[in-house]
């Protein structure tokens, strides 16, 4: 066994937790940015009901 | 981890090891920081864009925070291992002197690394089990760690006789031939960390 043996063993171990930290992460930012982009079209979707609304109101 | 100090004269390259720890774990330290920054700003721009769904975004900032939590655990955990198995692998291929790798006088400027070694040699001795050697020697270490505290608030420089006391304790361990078992508490890190998310995932 030579120097090296502990460092290529902390090197593999390391990298494999932050491949999972990488994989959880990035689910995570992805879970958090699809709830954004739905609450944004929910939002411009209202807006432009009220726009419509506003338009072509034909109400007497 | 010693690629970028490949260059450097053996007493220099390990005294960069033991005064900044390798640049690859400092690096592994900010990318775990960087990961968890990203995150968090999504999760806050989602709490401001969907209030409605707060339930739904602490449930994906609890796992944020446990990952971050057992990762941070884990990479300490390797990162002491490593830094006293370089010492054992030191004391294994050369002399003491030759490797520098304890030398008091460069613990005495740097109260962290001993902090590091000690919680490696702790982690390594309590892996191993009911070994009165062992079981001696994490002892040893604990008692020496409970002194690094009160050495650090008087201006961040160890008393040599505690430097010198951590230097030995790695010693006394390479001495118990424990290069295998830091191997095999390296791998355990890991199995244990991909356990915790396994559970935390389910």
């Amino acid at each position: 066994m030579n120097a090296p043996h502990i460092s290529a063993a902390y090197t593999k171990a390391a990298d494999h937790i932050l491949a999972q930290v990488r994989e959880e992460v990035a689910a995570i930012t992805a879970a958090a940015r699809a709830i954004s982009q739905e609450a944004k079209k929910e939002k411009e979707s209202s807006a432009l009901a009220a726009l419509r609304a506003k338009l072509f109101d034909t109400r007497p | 981890m010693n690629g970028a100090h490949e260059h450097l004269p053996p007493v220099a390259k390990a005294e960069r090891e033991l005064v900044g720890g390798s640049e690859e774990r400092v690096h592994n330290e900010h990318e775990l920081v960087a990961a968890s920054l990203n995150a968090k700003l999504a999760l806050n721009e989602a709490m401001q864009a969907a209030p409605g769904r707060a339930e739904e975004l602490e449930v994906l900032r609890k796992r944020l925070d446990s990952l971050i939590t057992d990762a941070n655990e884990a990479l300490k955990t390797l990162g002491a291992v490593a830094a006293v198995g370089d010492v054992l692998e030191g004391a294994r291929t050369k002399s003491t002197e030759q490797s520098g790798l304890v030398d008091p006088q460069t613990l005495v400027e740097n109260p962290d690394k001993a902090e590091q070694l000690l919680e490696g040699v702790i982690a390594i001795t309590e892996n191993v089990s009911d070994d009165p050697a062992h079981r001696a020697l994490s002892n040893e270490a604990k008692a020496a760690l409970a002194e690094i505290p009160r050495t650090k608030q008087t201006g961040r420089r160890l008393a040599l006789t505690i430097a010198e006391r951590v230097a030995k304790i790695c010693l006394d361990l390479a001495g118990l031939g424990a290069v295998s078992h830091a191997l095999d508490l390296i791998e355990d890190c890991t199995r244990v960390f991909m356990e915790n998310r396994r559970a935390a995932t389910a």
